[in-house]
């Protein structure tokens, strides 16, 4: 790895440390620091968390003049979620999220003699499976238009959220003879859900979207787009739904913004 | 901050460092020989103590040199009259760095 690189890595694990409302300035002035002194090895990176960790222990420095580069602090963008859960707004805590329903719905299965079969188990299992394919009927399976290269992660992210939504539907349907219609019921509704959270994640860091803006006016639907403007509070990109999809092109869009932007963003790390 | 605080001898060297217009992290580094461990909390330290103060670079000026922009330190009318103070306890100190 080069060391530019190693640098990098180093001052971005350090400013994991630094208080968030600092974390972009910080960012900055080492990035600016490093830049300049990029022939000295990891020497220089390394002191970075000692000097994250001092900014973690004492707290807030009074802001810099002309902070990023406006005369003005400008005030941070504030997190208004569209449709996600908060909770479950980074993918880390999403998949963990679903990995306690998870291991929730086992354990309150495995502790009745009822649900304990795991014959019973597997009967279920094509239901679950039916359910999803039956997502469909209340929403799309189309996941937008994206730019190359960014599918992998989207994917693996995807597939596990259904591995771990499978045994949070097929364990609550095995706990009576009454829940088993909940295997195929909970399969399209946990599909439905995982499809539109899936949808309002930016291909980049897998996080939900945020700050919804309407575009355009309903009543100029043929002169015009209209519809909604997510963006990713990272800056990685902006993401277009058209509204109605059946005009104008029905599938969202996902639109990169170059790091040049990353300034007007308030976690604008890469 | 009274100006008669006592710094430590490295809080001194990096406050005279400043004070002989090497006004950013690593010039002071490189001047004083302090690691950047030492060097950047202190430089959080003097300017929580309000001895000094950062100011950013214009985006223009950095961006004609194709570079990022840097963040700035200088000293207040406070850290001067600190680093005077220092200076009569640490008599060597403005032989150690100079502009």
């Amino acid at each position: 790895m080069m060391p530019g690189a190693v640098n990098a890595l180093i001052v971005r694990g350090a400013a994991l440390v630094v208080p968030e409302q600092q974390r972009a300035e910080w960012l900055a002035e080492w990035r600016a620091e490093l830049w300049h002194s990029k022939d000295t090895g990891i020497s220089v990176s390394l002191g970075a968390f000692q000097d994250a960790w001092w900014l973690r222990r004492h707290g807030p420095l009074p802001r810099s003049y002309g902070v990023l580069h406006l005369e003005a602090p400008a005030p941070p963008l504030q997190y208004f979620p569209d449709q996600g859960i908060p909770l479950v707004a980074s993918p880390g805590r999403c998949l963990a999220f679903l990995a306690v329903l998870a291991v929730l719905a086992i354990a309150i299965a495995a502790a009745l003699p009822a649900s304990r079969d795991p014959v019973r188990f597997l009967s279920l299992l094509p239901g679950f499976c039916i359910g999803c394919l039956l997502a469909p009927i209340t929403s799309s399976f189309a996941l937008g238009d994206y730019p190359k290269g960014s599918s992998r992660r989207r994917w693996l992210f995807l597939i596990a959220k259904v591995l771990l939504m499978m045994p949070i539907s097929v364990c609550t349907a095995s706990l009576s003879p009454a829940t088993v219609s909940l295997a195929p019921i909970g399969g399209m509704f946990g599909m439905r859900w995982l499809l539109e959270d899936q949808r309002q994640r930016c291909p980049t860091c897998l996080r939900l979207l945020a700050n919804p803006v309407r575009i355009g006016h309903a009543s100029r639907t043929l002169l015009e787009w209209h519809g909604s403007e997510l963006m990713c509070l990272r800056g990685h990109g902006l993401l277009h739904v058209p509204e109605p999809p059946s005009i104008w092109p029905g599938r969202q869009q996902w639109m990169d913004l170059d790091p040049s932007w990353s300034g007007l963003f308030p976690f604008p790390e890469r | 901050m009274p100006a008669d605080l006592k710094l430590s001898h490295t809080a001194a060297m990096i406050l005279k460092a400043i004070d002989a217009g090497h006004i950013y992290g690593f010039s002071v580094m490189e001047i004083t020989g302090l690691p950047s461990g030492t060097v950047y909390p202190a430089m959080r330290r003097l300017e929580r103590d309000a001895l000094i103060h950062s100011r950013w670079e214009k985006q223009s000026i950095a961006d004609a040199e194709l570079r990022p922009a840097r963040k700035y330190y200088a000293l207040t009318a406070a850290g001067r009259s600190t680093l005077a103070a220092s200076e009569k306890r640490y008599p060597l100190l403005s032989k150690m760095v100079s502009a």
